[in-house]
């Protein structure tokens, strides 16, 4: 029972952690010797040590920059079309130039107006490749959208849009950021950085409100019920209409 | 795709840095991959008519040849990686060519083996701390099986960390 309070605090922690600071991504890997090489560990395979690395948050700007540095014309058939592409190997060791903010190894990161500096990463890429590569994977699984991540968003923005949508359930991490920043932005000017602070019991007070409201709106929108006119008669009561009966 | 070109703007001139002393008399230190970090991968070997098969470990009649890699460090992995992908335009991805990976591996990574000690077709030589070309011919004269076995052995280490 310990353990399991110990890892579920840990948990909290690092939860807690990427609230407060979300333009820092911390990754952890397990790593062994394997004579005097340092490697990650495989599955099932004993750590004797756990590596931990912070990087910047990989942002737009930095995914521009690093493609644009990257960028590269391939001749496709007898130089009769180009097609632009990034090398991916060189994007990789660029991310590391920007985005290594420090870790646990004894080999300190400089960096110099954003970047790594050279002589800096002159040890940083003297670290063996299998375990700066294991590190980047992890940094690299927070920069992307999963395919089944976004399989999640088209089934849920279908029934989010739909003409008489009552919200999602159990909404994944796109739908709950998109109502809750857009809707916390749009009426109170709170956004991702600040939201964090609110006291909980005003956030629900808050979100209860905003799901009344946005109920009640859509119940005036509603178009009201045009079907067929009944005619009331004498004390309201409604009649069958006098048509004429056809012979068969 | 947005294609950014750069503006004409005068290049700030940086002044040379003199070169760090510290980073020159440091020797490497812990975690950090230099020449002495090697592996061996050892080939067990029992003649069978004609062919030389790999078997299990030693015992009677089984040569035992031991093969030394050196591991890599990232910078290495990268320069080694970038020069085997290659650009499928078709399917627009990017291709690892395993086969010039191995090559490359071999041809940076080996340091020594004892194949050439009773052959001499098989000796390697090393220039700057590279393999020559002559000597990938020799590498490529061992039979397909132990090459292969010689393949697996490097790689999980070098890719599936040991």
């Amino acid at each position: 029972m310990k353990s399991s309070t110990i890892t579920a605090e840990e948990t909290a922690r690092r939860e807690w952690d990427s609230i407060q600071s979300p333009d820092k991504v911390d990754v952890r890997v397990n790593a062994r010797w394997l004579g005097n090489i340092f490697l990650p560990c495989g599955e099932g395979e004993q750590a004797s040590e756990e590596v931990r690395a912070t990087f910047g948050a990989f942002t737009f700007g930095d995914n521009f920059v690093i493609e644009k540095a990257t960028m590269k014309v391939i001749h496709v058939g007898d130089r009769e079309g180009e097609v632009i592409t990034q090398e991916p190997n060189e994007f990789r060791r660029l991310m590391v130039k920007k985005s290594l903010l420090e870790w646990s190894l004894p080999i300190l990161i400089e960096r110099d107006n954003g970047w790594m500096t050279s002589e800096c990463y002159q040890r940083v890429g003297s670290v063996a490749g299998p375990l700066m590569d294991a590190l980047l994977n992890e940094f690299h699984k927070s920069t992307i959208v999963t395919e089944e991540e976004e399989r999640l968003i088209d089934r849920q923005c279908a029934i989010l849009f739909s003409e008489h949508s009552r919200g999602v359930a159990n909404a994944c991490e796109a739908v709950s950021m998109f109502c809750t920043l857009g809707s916390f932005w749009e009426k109170f000017g709170i956004n991702r950085d600040n939201i964090p602070a609110v006291p909980l019991r005003e956030y629900i007070m808050l979100k209860a409100m905003m799901r009344k409201e946005g109920e009640a709106l859509k119940s005036k929108a509603r178009p009201k019920n045009t079907g067929g006119t009944r005619i009331a008669g004498a004390g309201g009561k409604t009649r069958p209409s006098a048509g004429k009966r056809i012979a068969l | 795709m947005a294609v950014v070109r750069a503006t004409g703007k005068a290049k700030r001139t940086v002044a040379p840095q003199p070169a760090r002393v510290d980073e020159q008399i440091m020797p490497p230190g812990n975690y950090e991959v230099t020449e002495e970090h090697t592996f061996d991968v050892d080939v067990y070997l029992k003649k069978n008519g004609k062919r030389w098969i790999v078997v299990r470990g030693e015992g009677k009649g089984i040569e035992v040849e031991k093969v030394v890699f050196r591991a890599w460090n990232y910078d290495e992995m990268v320069d080694l990686k970038k020069r085997a992908t290659t650009y499928d335009p078709t399917r627009r991805v990017h291709i690892i060519d395993q086969d010039a990976l191995n090559q490359l591996k071999v041809q940076k990574l080996l340091v020594s083996w004892t194949f050439g000690d009773n052959n001499p077709r098989l000796k390697i030589h090393r220039v700057q701390g590279v393999l020559t070309d002559e000597s990938w011919a020799s590498f490529k004269r061992l039979q397909t099986n132990i090459i292969d076995y010689i393949f697996g052995k490097m790689n999980e280490v070098l890719d599936y960390n040991g």
